[in-house]
């Protein structure tokens, strides 16, 4: 939770302001909280990369835009719906139980943020070292 | 305002390749107006055949170039132990 939301509800515990007055407050500082979040992801996440350094010398350097994985799920929409039925239960039978014909422009911008945090990390025990991460 | 990718450097091997991608904007240019207009048409007649389809043709042009403009940035880099590899690079 953050500072200013534990001072507006000791505000409101203390009765120095009303429920619709801490109401208004909430929403306003998450309304910057979002607006912040939205900057970080402007300014840091473009690409997503990969980096895979085998201790035999074999190594691999993938930078993927993030735009340009914004643009290619755009063409979810033009999958045809007996082919997206299809992805649909591969996915399932993995756990995933997502519709793809339900993804809206603000999920693309919701999952971008969440993979802004992505970092991975292996190291395996015979010095191959894997990285995932956005930068 | 979205800038296709300028160059792209390609490799096998031991041998790379810098190819001047931006003498085909105007090329590219040419074509999107020249078919764009056509598909729309196309698309709008197929319409009642098949709603996706007709939004495939239509929107498959504005969609591929935004996709190849978006490539800029886009690096693929397999090397091996020995040096020969490849590489792709969107710059």
């Amino acid at each position: 939770m953050s500072e200013e939301r534990k001072k507006v509800l000791e505000m409101l515990s203390q009765g120095k302001i009303s429920v619709d007055q801490a109401e208004k407050l909430l929403t306003a500082i998450t309304g910057a909280d979002v607006a912040v979040s939205k900057d970080i992801v402007k300014k840091a996440a473009k690409y997503i990369k990969v980096e895979v350094k085998s201790k035999k010398g074999d190594n691999v350097n993938v930078r993927i835009p993030m735009q340009l994985i914004k643009a290619g799920m755009k063409f979810q929409a033009l999958i045809p719906e007996s082919a997206r039925q299809q992805v649909n239960n591969a996915l399932a039978a993995k756990g995933i139980n997502v519709d793809i014909g339900k993804l809206k422009p603000e999920d693309l911008d919701e999952l971008v943020l969440a993979l802004s945090e992505l970092e991975v990390n292996v190291n395996s025990e015979g010095g191959d070292v894997v990285r995932v991460f956005c930068e | 305002m979205l800038i296709p990718p300028s160059l792209i450097y390609v490799k096998f091997g031991r041998f790379g390749l810098w190819l001047p991608v931006f003498i085909l904007w105007p090329l590219l240019a040419v074509l999107e107006f020249i078919f764009l207009p056509i598909a729309v048409v196309v698309g709008l007649i197929l319409m009642p055949w098949g709603r996706r389809r007709g939004l495939l043709i239509i929107k498959g042009i504005p969609l591929a170039m935004e996709l190849f403009a978006l490539t800029r940035g886009l690096i693929v880099d397999v090397t091996s132990h020995d040096g020969k590899g490849v590489s792709l690079m969107f710059i």
